[in-house]
């Protein structure tokens, strides 16, 4: 598997207080994100990634899903 | 005997709970319900009223109704809806089941208004008291419960004891369809938009809420005390409250004119629907961005926030003044 897809799902599940074997849905609403801890979310993966998320992406309906959120790590580290 | 109605909720995280039980409910009637929305475009920065300090949260609303809501649904739903919603006072259980079993068998939900202490699924569950709506979709009388669904709280059709019912019951809403006046509310929708608009925007009245924003944009960065506006109850700040609800109420508001685009085949309404929906999402990036604000402690932020909020008040005083225009001359094409 990807390696930052499964920081990004460590996160997510620390997030969720779930179980680190926990399977997430690629939808983040699926997983029970609601804007409060899409934000505590994006903070972790900034600190984790050493990366800046840009304003535009903090509305869950621009970045909806575990593999856009990839995207976007994958994105701002060649940047 | 068990008596269910299969109901699919609205499950729209924008919609209140008030809302989402009217909009659950008036899918199953098939009812439209988008004029609930006429109002929910709006700004409201209050000017501070004395030399002390309060904070920003506490000056800033999305729309003048306030506890009137309830009561302006109740009335939209009936004026342009043709939906009548009555309100029966809970008195006795026999009373409500009698109730209960004549609207299911006339395949009809009800509403509860109740308090959320004594629902089981919900997280304040025996924690917090608060006014709340469910639908009852159904009844058990063997087993003594009813069948509830909660658009806000859960996907799942759950189980409320009489018990717990009569715990929380303050009353409960019947739904009357007027039958002849359901396709009637959208023949007045350019004068409901026109008034909806001078509310934002009226030079005749010196109205002009984008100048609210401006001011809302330079005291967020001349006034903003972090540790009042973040309070110390351990709840989402109040500030961001706001914002979520000014982010939200223009969603909802692009809907309603989503669907006018739609009965009318109007391309052009559905570039002001869009328009409305982009200054919804530029909020809630300002929510979003002030939330992240409020866990970091990042100042530079708040410079971001001031700037967005300037540009949004931009955005949505153009947006208005060209919505205006368009409205005034369909007007003058209906008239003439």
């Amino acid at each position: 598997m990807n390696p930052i897809k499964q920081k990004v799902e460590r996160l997510l599940n620390d997030l969720l207080e779930a179980a680190p074997d926990n399977v997430l849905n690629n939808d983040l609403v699926y997983n029970g994100l609601d804007s409060l801890k899409f934000v505590h979310l994006l903070i972790s993966i900034e600190n984790e990634f050493d990366i800046e998320i840009p304003d535009e992406f903090l509305a869950l309906d621009k970045l909806s899903t575990i593999d856009e959120i990839v995207a976007l790590i994958e994105r701002s580290q060649v940047n | 005997m068990v008596q269910t109605l299969h109901l699919t909720p609205n499950y729209d995280a924008k919609l209140t709970c008030e809302e989402g039980m009217i909009a659950s409910v008036c899918s199953w009637l098939q009812v439209d319900y988008q004029m609930l929305f006429i109002d929910s475009w709006g700004f409201h920065f209050n000017a501070p009223t004395g030399p002390e300090k309060i904070k920003l949260g506490d000056r800033i609303s999305h729309s003048t109704l306030g506890d009137e809501k309830y009561i302006q649904c109740v009335d939209y739903m009936k004026i342009h809806h043709g939906l009548q919603i009555d309100y029966e006072i809970f008195l006795t259980m026999e009373q409500m089941l009698t109730s209960v079993r004549q609207e299911l068998d006339s395949s009809k939900p009800l509403a509860v208004l109740t308090d959320s202490y004594w629902c089981p699924w919900i997280p304040s569950f025996q924690k917090q008291h608060d006014d709340h709506f469910l639908i009852i979709v159904g009844v058990d009388e063997a087993d003594g419960h009813f069948l509830c669904m909660d658009p806000m709280f859960s996907k799942e059709v759950e189980k409320l004891s009489y018990d717990f019912m009569m715990k929380g019951i303050h009353g409960y809403l019947i739904f009357t369809v007027q039958t002849g006046i359901k396709p009637a509310w959208h023949k007045d929708w350019v004068r409901n938009i026109s008034n909806s608009l001078l509310i934002l925007n009226n030079p005749a009245e010196n109205i002009d809420v984008f100048r609210a924003m401006k001011r809302l944009s330079e005291d967020i960065l001349d006034k903003f005390d972090y540790e009042l506006e973040r309070g110390n109850d351990g709840l989402v700040p109040l500030i961001v409250r706001r914002f979520s609800e000014i982010s939200k109420g223009r969603y909802k508001y692009s809907e309603l004119v989503a669907l006018l685009a739609d009965l009318y085949n109007n391309d052009q309404l559905l570039y002001f629907s869009n328009g409305v929906r982009e200054a919804g999402y530029r909020w809630g990036v300002i929510q979003q961005l002030l939330t992240k604000f409020m866990f970091t402690g990042r100042s530079s932020a708040l410079i971001r926030i001031s700037e967005k909020i300037a540009e949004a008040a931009e955005f949505e005083k153009q947006l208005v003044e060209e919505f205006q225009q368009y409205i005034s001359s369909i007007d003058t094409v209906t008239n003439g």
